[in-house]
């Protein structure tokens, strides 16, 4: 039931700590019943973006939204939202119901309605029978369950996280991602969450915003943000990526770029971004598993003959890093079994990928 | 010298040391069951007739009826007013607040003969030497940072997390320190509340100079008459005293601990 | 774009003045003003007299060689005290913080015990042990050790005994509270790498701990400074620190400006000492 599904929406909001900026600038839309992840390394001011949605610290500017409605006066007591702290900070001293229950206690509900509704929410999450311990005497899957509880049996217009799923291990977090993500679809309540954990935003995330040193750097889906990354930074934190070094040589006639590898010197058309001159170095970034082993000749690819340097086998996969004359190339091949022995080391190889699957931008500032 | 010599000779020399801590007031114990009229050791006889003696003493009833009094008092004062200013002084950052910790903390490093000396030169103008509120006033210096102390450790183990899951869920800061952090923070009370009763029951230097006849508190009144003699009414008195402070010391450490109180 | 002007929030600065007023304003009647009465009393030459403002009585402190004999004394006790209390009770400390014998709990409240207990019970215990009737004298006697009874409670050493025993906890609980911070881990590292237990100790944990020396020193050394009753009556009248002086100074000879004086003389080197810690923490605090 989304009867009181509420957007969110942030508009130039900051944050100082003294003369640290935490939070610049920011501009944020979360619709109702969205599912939206803030991604980024420690310190970029996802927390913080996250703690002034929930009232927890004020911003020194801008503007809060919820469902429409100016919320930077309102404190937290009164926005009726949920959130999921990343220690669940359940109260020691009560019970899984009490704890449960506080949302509505605190509401003035009365207590046939409030034992009712725990109940109903206890049976939600799987934690029938445990009314009485205490936390102390659960599991981490059961506290985080219990915190869980506790945020949704309000019926908040928003729901936050805050690293949810950071202290479990990962049996446990992999099960919680599918189950947290269907409950939010069925109760269907705009969820914000907080991560540094990009599988964890990819799994659970209808749109992932990518946050750095206090803004948004990309937002996006999961396949946007992976596939089209914006740049070093963003394709860098998703998954892994090969980084080729080329210059920009000219424009190419379907508007893209012309670039000459470095150190290699083979030259390419590759889709680039627009206001790049002649001469200005750019990155050329390129996912492992588009990397193709042997490949037929003619097949329309970009072809590069290496060796094998290491070898990396994890099971379902294995990584080939290939020593090429254009730098070093990562090649994730599937071990789909059946197949010839993999490479060894020290073998002669050849790779081959489209030039559509390379994404071009800037290079870092401090390569 | 292997470890397990290490530790035999650490545990050895703490059990000497223990002996040492305790021996200075287990002695006085058995005087009090003795039969002589003075304080010698080992003490010749078996009688109780010390304990009755005390019974025969209204002046040491009376003080030990104000001493307690005095102490439950200025402990519930310290209490309200040390809560209080603990969670103001943990909770919230200001300019000035290292100051006014220490302001907290200073009756206890004070010497006390500069603050006896002081409090009674500003008591005795407004009449309030000799008073039962004057010595109270006093005794809530004194004791205010015991609990204090207490309560802010107790509150450091208070995981703000709680405090604003609490604030999350509805809960004005009001509601929530009712309902999350008072709770919580009963340990610390009843630690504070504990030492601030023995404290004040046992001050001397400060009651010195606010005590006299009229109104005096009982361990001023055991140095009076130990002044005429040192007889076994005091060891007796004394046993008492004993016996009741480790009655609480035990009851507060098997109820709430007492491990974290003191850092 | 710069930082804003911060306007405090005037709802937790209102909320935090309220919770703060009621101690403060005890504080300041009972704390504040009489200290700054003594001030004021030691700021003058006589009472009842002139209000001052006359160093007068300073003057005499500093050039009085009894009062600066007492002065010298009472540091002298309390570095004692405070040395001893640490060499003492570093063990103790150790035991309390390292030790998963079931005892610990024993040993904690033992040690906080003679806190709890009145400063009449401890010296008439006291006296039953030291005094000339007393036990050790009736054992020394009895053996045949000495012919007459020692008078071992009119001493500088019988008052350093008393203050050991009493101010021994803060010493204990300020070590034992940092030791336990201590992770074990560093001790065992270092003995991978080849320290023998002493120097392992040396090297290692004892550094590491100094912090809690310091905190229990730095309070041992104050309430000894300031301590009244026990030098009074372990002391028999043998040992006059600065507390008895003002003493002295405030009930027998009537003197209050004078004894006002010797009172913030000794209240300032209090602070001192206090102010030195607290810049001694900020600076490792920052390291």
């Amino acid at each position: 039931m989304s009867g009181s599904a509420k957007g969110v929406a942030l508009s130039g909001v900051a944050k100082w700590y003294g003369k640290v900026p935490a939070v610049r600038g920011l501009d944020l839309e979360v619709a109702p019943g969205e599912m939206v992840s803030l991604l980024g390394p420690s310190g970029c001011g996802k927390t913080t973006t996250l703690r002034m949605i929930a009232g927890l610290e004020a911003p020194d500017a801008g503007e809060i939204r919820i469902g429409g409605t100016r919320a930077n006066e309102v404190p937290p007591w009164r926005r009726n939202i949920g959130m999921v702290f990343q220690s669940y900070a359940l109260f020691p001293h009560k019970s899984v119901a009490e704890n449960i229950g506080y949302g509505l206690v605190m509401r003035r509900l009365p207590r046939a309605e409030v034992a009712a509704r725990v109940a109903d929410a206890m049976r939600q999450v799987q934690l029938q029978g445990l009314d009485e311990r205490v936390p102390s005497q659960l599991s981490g899957g059961q506290r985080q369950r219990v915190a869980l509880a506790r945020a949704l049996v309000t019926r908040p217009d928003v729901l936050l996280f805050d690293e949810p799923l950071a202290a479990l291990d990962r049996k446990l977090r992999e099960q919680m991602q599918v189950e947290i993500r269907q409950l939010q679809r069925a109760v269907g309540i705009t969820t914000i969450f907080v991560t540094h954990d990009q599988v964890e935003a990819m799994t659970l995330a209808d749109r992932i915003v990518v946050m750095e040193g206090g803004r948004i750097v990309q937002s996006g889906t999961p396949g946007e943000i992976y596939e089209r990354p914006g740049s070093h930074f963003v394709s860098d934190f998703i998954g892994m990526m090969n980084a080729l070094r080329a210059t920009v040589i000219g424009r190419a006639e379907d508007g893209g770029l012309r670039v000459r590898l470095e150190p290699g010197g083979r030259e390419l058309a590759v889709a680039g971004p627009a206001g790049m001159a002649a001469g200005e170095g750019v990155e050329l970034m390129l996912r492992p598993e588009k990397v193709r082993l042997n490949p037929p000749a003619g097949a329309g690819l970009i072809h590069v003959g290496g060796t094998v340097a290491h070898v990396v086998y994890l099971g379902a996969v294995t990584y080939l890093h290939v020593g090429t004359p254009d730098g070093l190339v990562i090649a994730m091949l599937p071990n789909a079994g059946g197949d010839a022995a993999a490479p060894r080391q020290g073998d002669a190889v050849t790779l081959g990928w489209r030039a559509a699957d390379m994404v071009c931008f800037a290079p870092p500032r401090d390569a | 010298m292997t470890p397990r010599t290490g530790r035999r000779l650490l545990n050895a020399y703490v059990v000497v040391m223990m002996v040492f801590l305790a021996l200075p007031i287990a002695i006085v114990i058995p005087s009090a069951f003795g039969e002589g009229g003075d304080l010698s050791f080992p003490p010749r006889g078996f009688s109780l007739k010390w304990f009755g003696a005390i019974l025969e003493r209204p002046e040491l009833m009376a003080a030990a009826a104000n001493s307690a009094a005095i102490a439950l008092v200025a402990t519930a004062v310290s209490l309200v007013v040390g809560t209080l200013s603990a969670v103001a002084l943990r909770r919230y950052s200001f300019p000035g607040r290292g100051a006014l910790m220490t302001l907290f903390m200073a009756p206890l490093v004070f010497p006390a003969i500069v603050l006896a000396a002081a409090i009674a030169m500003v008591l005795a103008p407004l009449g309030l030497i000799r008073t039962f509120q004057g010595l109270v006033l006093a005794h809530i210096v004194v004791v205010l940072p015991y609990v204090v102390r207490t309560v802010s450790a107790t509150l450091a183990e208070v995981d703000r997390a709680w405090e604003e899951a609490a604030l999350t869920l509805g809960a004005s800061p009001w509601r929530g320190f009712r309902t999350i952090t008072l709770p919580l923070l009963r340990p610390g009370l009843v630690a504070g509340a504990t030492f601030s009763l023995i404290i004040s029951f046992d001050e001397f230097t400060i009651s010195l100079f606010l005590v006299g006849s009229g109104m005096m508190t009982l361990p001023i009144e055991m140095y009076n008459y130990a002044e005429f003699s040192l007889d076994p009414t005091l060891a007796a008195v004394s046993t008492l005293l004993i016996l009741l402070t480790t009655l609480a010391v035990l009851a507060v450490e098997r109820t709430v601990g007492l491990g974290k109180q003191f850092s | 774009m710069l930082p804003p002007r911060r306007r405090a929030d005037p709802r937790r600065v209102l909320a935090a003045a309220a919770m703060l007023a009621p101690g403060v304003l005890l504080l300041a009647l009972i704390l504040v003003w009489p200290f700054l009465v003594m001030l004021g009393m030691s700021l003058r030459e006589r009472f009842p007299g002139p209000i001052g403002p006359s160093f007068a009585k300073y003057a005499e402190f500093l050039t009085d060689p009894y009062l600066l004999n007492v002065a010298l004394r009472t540091f002298s006790l309390a570095a004692t005290v405070t040395l001893l209390c640490a060499v003492l009770g570093y063990p103790i400390a150790w035991f309390l913080a390292r030790s998963r014998s079931r005892w610990a709990h024993l040993v904690f409240l033992g040690t906080i015990f003679p806190l709890l207990v009145s400063i009449v019970v401890r010296t008439m215990g006291w006296t039953i042990l030291l005094g000339n009737e007393g036990l050790v004298n009736a054992a020394l006697t009895g053996l045949g050790l000495v012919a007459e009874p020692l008078r071992l409670m009119q001493g500088f050493w019988s008052v350093v005994l008393g203050m050991v025993h009493v101010l021994m906890p803060f010493m204990v609980l300020s070590i034992a509270a940092v030791l336990g911070r201590i992770d074990v881990a560093y001790a065992e590292a270092a003995a991978t790498l080849g320290a023998t237990p002493v120097r392992n100790f040396l090297s290692v944990t004892l550094p590491l701990s100094v912090q809690g020396v310091a905190a229990g020193s730095v309070i041992v050394f104050c309430l000894t400074v300031g301590a009244f009753i026990t030098p009074i009556w372990l002391g028999r009248g043998h040992v006059t620190v600065m507390a008895i002086a003002i003493h002295e100074q405030m009930v027998t000879l009537v003197d209050w400006p004078g004894g006002a004086a010797s009172g913030i003389l000794l209240s300032l080197a209090t602070l001192l000492l206090l102010g030195g810690y607290g810049l001694l923490l900020r600076r490792w605090a920052r390291r």
